[in-house]
This record gives C-alpha cells, sequence and structure tokens, in this order.
C-alpha cells in the first residue's frame, strides 16, 4: 500500500489536535462554572448561563459559517466550500437543539414552565431552528445536480433571519427572557464575566473540532467512493 | 435547583457523546471498506502477476 498523501495526514492530525483542545476547554469550562463561578441574585441556576448562552452563540455563529460558505460556493463552486455549508448548518441545528433543552430546563426551574410563547426571543429562536431544520428537506429533495446550489442559496438568504430575529427581540415590549449583553455591555460582574467568556471559548472550539472531523469524514468517504469506483471499472 | 443544573449538562454531554458515537461508527466503516478494497487490491495484483496459460 502508498503512504496516505500528504494533505490528509495534515488534516487528519489538525481534527485531531482540535479535538483535544475541545475536550480539555470543556473540561475546564464545566468544572469552572459548576464549582468555581459565583452565584448571583438568580441562585444556582444562574450557572446554567455558562452552558446555555454559549451553545445558543455558537449555534449561530455555525449558521453564519453556513452563509460565508455558501457565498464561497457560489462563488468558486468548490465541493469544499458545499461540504462546509452542510456540516456547519448541522451543527448549528443540533447547537440549536441543545440551546433550547438547555433554555427550557432554565426556565423550567425560573419560570416555573417548559416553554412561554409570550417570549419574542424563544418563538423567533424556534422560528431559525425550523428554518435550517427546512434546509436538510430542501437539500435531500433536490437532484444532485443542483444540490450544492440550492444549500448554498438557501444558506445564504436563510441567515438573513438572524439579524430579522435579533431586531424582533429588541422592538418586542413582551420579551421576558433575561438579556446578557446589551448596549450598555455585559452585565455581569467580573468573575462571572470571565466564566461566561470561558464558556463561549469552549463552546467555539468544540464546534471547531466538530467541523473539523465531519469535514475530514466526508473527504475521506468521497475519495473511498472514487476509489470504489476505479476498482469497478478496472474490474470490467 | 442543583438537579436541574445536573440535568442540562447531562443532556448535553450525552448529546455530544452520542454525536461522537455516530462518528466513530462512520470511521469503523469506512476503516473496513479500506481494509476490503486493500485486499481487492493485493489480489488484482497477485492475478495479474501469474503469467498466462501457454
Amino acid at each position: 500500500m502508498t503512504d496516505p498523501p500528504v494533505e490528509s495526514v495534515r488534516v487528519g492530525r489538525g481534527a485531531a489536535l482540535w479535538s483535544v483542545a475541545a475536550a480539555v476547554c470543556m473540561a475546564i469550562s464545566v468544572a469552572g462554572s459548576y464549582w468555581i463561578a459565583p452565584e448571583d441574585v438568580e441562585g444556582p441556576i444562574q450557572r446554567l448561563v455558562f452552558l446555555h448562552v454559549p451553545i445558543a452563540v455558537v449555534s449561530l455563529i455555525a449558521f453564519g459559517v453556513a452563509c460565508v460558505a455558501g457565498l464561497m460556493y457560489l462563488r468558486t463552486r468548490s465541493q469544499r466550500w458545499d461540504d462546509i455549508v452542510v456540516v456547519s448548518c448541522g451543527l448549528g441545528l443540533l447547537f440549536t437543539v441543545l440551546a433550547m433543552i438547555t433554555g427550557s430546563i432554565w426556565a423550567k426551574a425560573f419560570w416555573g414552565t417548559w416553554w412561554s410563547w409570550q417570549d419574542a426571543r424563544l418563538v423567533t429562536y424556534l422560528i431559525i431552528g425550523l428554518i435550517y431544520a427546512a434546509f436538510f428537506v430542501l437539500r435531500s429533495s433536490s437532484d444532485s445536480g443542483a444540490q450544492a446550489r440550492f444549500s448554498a442559496v438557501f444558506a445564504v438568504v436563510a441567515f438573513a433571519s438572524i439579524p430579522l430575529s435579533f431586531w424582533a427581540v429588541r422592538t418586542a415590549e413582551s420579551a421576558i427572557h433575561p438579556v446578557a449583553l446589551d448596549r450598555n455591555g455585559l452585565q455581569m460582574d467580573g468573575p462571572t464575566a470571565l466564566w461566561f467568556v470561558i464558556g463561549h471559548v469552549a463552546m467555539t472550539v468544540v464546534f471547531i473540532a466538530l467541523l473539523k472531523v465531519e469535514l475530514l469524514q466526508r473527504q475521506m468517504e468521497r475519495r473511498l467512493s472514487s476509489i470504489r469506483l476505479a476498482l469497478e471499472e478496472s474490474a470490467q | 435547583m442543583n438537579d436541574y443544573i445536573v440535568a442540562s449538562f447531562v443532556v448535553v454531554w450525552f448529546v455530544l457523546l452520542m454525536y461522537l458515537a455516530v462518528i466513530a461508527m462512520r470511521t469503523a466503516k469506512m476503516s473496513r471498506e479500506v481494509e476490503l478494497l486493500s485486499r481487492v487490491l493485493a489480489r488484482g495484483a497477485t492475478e495479474s502477476e501469474i503469467p498466462p496459460a501457454p
């Protein structure tokens, strides 16, 4: 057997390093937010902020990455950008579901209810999740020739829902969801803010690690299927 | 109150672990396929070395 291509080895090492960094960052963040970070007036339930908010923010970052990758695909028609669109949308949706689950648990503990249809932030976030769930329905139902183009256009257009949702939340008067960051800056004191930022860094590193691993897998799957095809052709 | 926090952390860790398990299963499937293809290649190479019958 020949040695694997240098590019694959480099990408593989990169994914492994990011995975180790993700595990270390998550361990530090979880331990810090659970045992070290100080409690505020909300009591112990406020610790969920260190988990819930970074997950929600990273879901929006993932959709932003998908939007940029979609634009790059439309410009270059490179398969790699299509892979990033699909993987980012998938990870964004995963983080959206996690943010909604952790948010519901917080709401049950703090408000006494799992969900509130009166809150603009909750409802618009749910709509964003549903829009990106539709991405996979569209992708699987379109023919293979136009699949990547449709996905790229969808990722770009769907991203418009995020600033729209922010605008809707800011203008709505029915919002009961607490705000961590507003025009006056971060609404928390020093040590709490530190663990809040560490939580964001950890979750971003987890997203990058999962993105790298998934991209590597898609690349390997494509390479394998091309080898399989070449073997079948040579056998005939 | 603590139960809610623990439940949230458990849900997040469980989902991430499930995600990793799916990735690991896909990697295992790919490695099986690589194994199979390398056997097919090795067999093809052996057959091409056998001289044709006179």
